[in-house]
């Protein structure tokens, strides 16, 4: 059993931001992630072995939070290691290079991040058919292009920035479709107003683009993908303001490479396995732990921040992770009363502002129910099992009223991926067939291994 | 009001056997089910249905029959259920497992089940199991079945042959008048009834209480970890003999906050259809408490690595907890309450609910037809709980 101060499982700009404050009160500190390095999913740093002669946006930030991490010596990373699952409170099971182990800390951060919320069309599980958090681990961790002349298919901020790194890479794009209407973004431009710094990011990405030839196509998604070994072919067209197909706008489009991001779903396996209360928020992309403004959960020493608490982006994560440090460090008498107060304040009136203009950003881009329209009964919903969309429907009229019940009767969500690739199509699928909201159609009850883990970890040495 | 000849409560397999039975001796029985069928205990259990580990005795004959009208349900119910007979093998690690396996055959061949006896060498050649295993005991008409399958196919038939299978009903309480059971309240509606089977497994006690009747049923605990698909394949169902003692030898009626472990367990696999290798289990009193703890979790897989070593290849993928039906003798309660006329209890069959339930469907429709109690069954009557029911 390795025991810390402060234990922080995920090591994006949420989690290193939490350490850095943390450790600064003088916690000892130890951070958890799965991947080769530090960075998470924004700050994704190529392997040691891999170099490239030039950059994928802007380092800046992203070097200087790595440098405070390596500068602090009360601050441990452990990286190849996955949480799969919990033995108390604030300790976790963990497998790390072939092992299984424990860890306590007597504070607990859980920045676990978001992943791609799936949606399914046909043809989306066609070789060449990726999401956009795919594509960022292939173009960061790699450096490789996911194709020559891809389609970008999605809704939201991540569709410009991938874009613009593709560019970059050097491939061509075969187009930009962003789901939201013009409309939909322009009548909430004035609530975006204030948060400089982001509004001017997003404009130099559009004009970038511009420059290169790129234009995004607004009221615009993907149909259906197409081809026999892997996609040749995507069939677009345009969407209403609720994303529904409009009949006649098909057009189809040579592609060698498609890129889903239709937003992020908040990863909340482990708030759920603490036993933290959530609550369900559309908004911020679904099932969302409670957390008070010092972002603690309705367990005491738990503590959330980042994407996991509703995805709102690296700027969000890194100021939620600092109130999230100052407020661990306080609870073990690292800080006091006065110096947490002090120390919160900065991020925290940052955050007010953020979140403003974030609210205005989710309501421009939040999935609206088309999504659903693009199914036909032949879509695999669950690609671990096969699960079709007939299959889904034929359980919910033989009596099925929950997602849980669906996946009794369909084996979807059993699979390696336990869910986080159908589970939200899940719920809305139910969610429609039985006039409820997703929300009811119920959160899967979540239990160990959150991740696969292998068995030979658990051998006896 | 609804009237039916017979209301089951309950639909897991036990209670769509049952109405299933009703129903094609023309009946007209109505299922009611609180969620959706098979979302208890028979939607997280395994689907072994092995003669070898049941108990010398009725549960080992009634077993016998119960699979006999297996090999035969598929056809009979028009739906594949997966059945398969490929054996189960029981292994012992330890001198005192042996001893207690030897004795297991010796018991089985007087109550007319022949086992072979594997040695050492023999067993592990079986499924290149580990050096730990000293010898075991293979049963090769043992079998499986899905039993999400079994239950639905039940269900469908049910219907198909009359029946009434109302899920998502919710029983709030059971009318009784100076006859005896009159009818059952729900959430959806009264349904008048002359006769009312509680099938409700772990639930059971808490409907019997609605009409003032103590069934002494509890919930035990197992729980099951699922593997990716394996490179290799499992014949049949491999058990270790310390799985069956466990069983047999229940410890830890505290709750788990003691800091002991509170569960007993041993080895159970056998491999899906799709390939996953269903790895259990465990047996533990944690009230209705469906949650995998990772200590279970851990003891399971250490027995599984070492027991099979070659798992140690796959990766586990997610863990089901399902609560068994555990009656106060460990035997099934199935029969009339005297005290009460027209309830009728099928319930507590514990971990051998899947493989009990034609049998159960069979004998509790023809108890309910007869109105009166087959010798087979006196085994199982709830006047053995005199004070209780």
């Amino acid at each position: 059993m390795i025991a810390v101060d402060v234990l922080i499982v995920g090591a994006g700009p949420a989690g290193l931001s939490a350490a850095i404050e943390a450790a600064d009160a003088g916690a000892d500190v130890l951070v958890l992630d799965e991947n080769e390095r530090v960075g998470g999913q924004i700050y994704r740093q190529l392997p040691p072995e891999i170099t490239a002669s030039t950059s994928l946006g802007d380092q800046t930030k992203a070097r200087s939070l790595f440098q405070a991490v390596e500068s602090r010596r009360n601050i441990k990373v452990l990286c190849r290691t996955t949480a799969w699952g919990t033995r108390g409170p604030t300790t976790l099971a963990i497998s790390t290079d072939d092992r299984v182990d424990d860890v306590n800390g007597r504070c607990l951060i859980v920045c676990t991040g978001a992943y791609d919320r799936p949606v399914p069309f046909p043809g989306w599980t066609l070789p060449g058919v990726i999401s956009a958090g795919a594509a960022l681990t292939l173009l960061k961790g790699q450096r490789i292009l996911p194709g020559r002349n891809v389609l970008l298919v999605g809704a939201g901020p991540i569709q410009l920035v991938l874009a613009t790194y593709l560019v970059q890479g050097g491939a061509h794009l075969a187009g930009v479709l962003e789901a939201s209407t013009r409309w939909a973004l322009y009548r909430r431009f004035p609530r975006l107003l204030g948060q400089w710094a982001l509004l001017r990011e997003g404009v130099e990405y559009l004009v970038g683009l511009r420059r290169a030839g790129v234009r995004v196509r607004y009221g615009h998604t993907i149909l259906r993908a197409e081809g026999e070994d892997r996609v040749r072919q995507a069939v677009v067209c345009r969407v209403d303001e609720q994303w529904k197909p409009v009949p006649g706008s098909e057009k189809a489009l040579e592609v060698d490479a498609v890129i889903c991001g239709f937003g992020f779903v908040p990863a909340t396996e482990l708030t759920a396995l603490l036993g933290c209360d959530h609550q369900y928020s559309p908004w911020t992309g679904g099932w969302i732990a409670k957390h008070n403004r010092n972002m603690e959960t309705s367990v005491p020493n738990v503590w959330v921040a980042g994407e996991t608490t509703g995805v709102a982006g690296a700027v969000v994560a890194a100021e939620e992770g600092r109130l999230a440090g100052i407020a661990a460090a306080h609870r073990l008498g690292y800080l006091s009363e006065s110096a947490a107060e002090v120390r919160s304040r900065k991020p925290r009136r940052r955050l007010a502002g953020l979140y403003r203009f974030r609210r205005a950003i989710d309501e421009v881009y939040r999935p609206r129910e088309g999504l659903l329209d693009l199914l036909t009964p032949d879509t695999v919903v669950c690609r671990c099992e096969d699960v079709t969309a007939r299959g889904v429907s034929d359980a919910l009229v033989n009596g099925a009223r929950r997602t849980a019940e669906v996946k009794t009767r369909t084996r979807a969500g059993m699979g390696p991926c336990q869910g986080r690739m159908c589970a939200t199509s899940l719920a809305a699928m139910v969610g429609r067939y039985c006039a409820t909201s997703a929300e009811e159609a119920g959160q899967s009850r979540v239990r160990p291994p959150i991740k696969p883990v292998p068995l030979s970890a658990f051998r006896t040495r | 009001m609804i009237s039916s000849d017979v209301v089951v409560i309950g639909g897991g397999v036990v209670g769509t056997a049952i109405t299933y039975y009703l129903a094609v001796r023309g009946l007209a029985p109505t299922l009611i089910e609180r969620h959706d069928l098979a979302s208890g205990t028979s939607g997280a259990c395994g689907g072994s249905i092995t003669m070898q580990t049941k108990r010398a005795g009725p549960v080992l004959g009634c077993a016998i029959q119960s699979q006999d009208l297996y090999r035969a349900l598929g056809d009979e119910l028009g739906h594949d259920l997966e059945y398969q007979e490929q054996g189960s093998l029981v292994v012992a690690e330890t001198d005192d497992e042996l001893e207690y396996l030897t004795a297991l055959v010796a018991a089985q061949a007087v109550a007319g089940l022949h086992l072979d006896w594997l040695d050492g060498p023999a067993a592990r050649a079986w499924g290149d199991l580990g050096r730990s295993v000293q010898g075991a005991s293979f049963c090769p008409t043992d079998a499986e079945v899905n039993p999400l399958r079994v239950v639905f196919a039940f269900g469908e038939a049910a219907r198909r042959h009359g029946g009434r299978i109302l899920t998502h009903t919710r029983v709030t309480g059971i009318r009784a008048d100076r006859d005896g059971v009159a009818g059952v309240q729900t959430d959806r509606g009264d349904f008048a009834a002359r006769t009312i089977v509680n099938a409700a497994g772990v639930w059971s006690s808490m409907i019997g209480q609605m009409v003032g009747v103590d069934v002494p049923v509890r919930p035990r605990r197992g729980v099951v970890v699922v593997t990716e698909p394996a490179p290799f394949s499992v014949r049949g169902t491999l058990f270790s003999a310390k799985y069956l003692i466990s069983k047999r030898h229940p410890v830890g009626g505290s709750t788990a906050n003691d800091g002991n472990s509170t569960f007993t367990g041993g080895l159970v696999l056998s491999e899906a259809v799709a390939g996953n290798l269903l790895v259990g289990s465990s047996r533990e009193f944690a009230e209705y408490d469906v949650g995998a703890p990772v200590d279970v979790i851990d003891f399971i897989v250490r027995e599984a690595v070492r027991i099979i070593p070659a798992i140690a290849g796959v990766r586990m993928i997610r863990a089901y907890a399902g609560l068994r039906p555990l009656s106060g003798d460990g035997l099934p309660i199935i029969g009339n309450v005297p005290r009460l006329p027209g309830l009728v209890l099928a319930t507590g069959h514990e971990g051998d609910g899947v493989a009990l339930a034609p049998w159960t469907g069979k004998a509790v429709a023809d108890l309910i037809v007869s109105g009166a109690p087959s010798e087979e069954l006196a085994p199982f009557d709830p006047r053995r709980f005199a004070e209780a029911v």
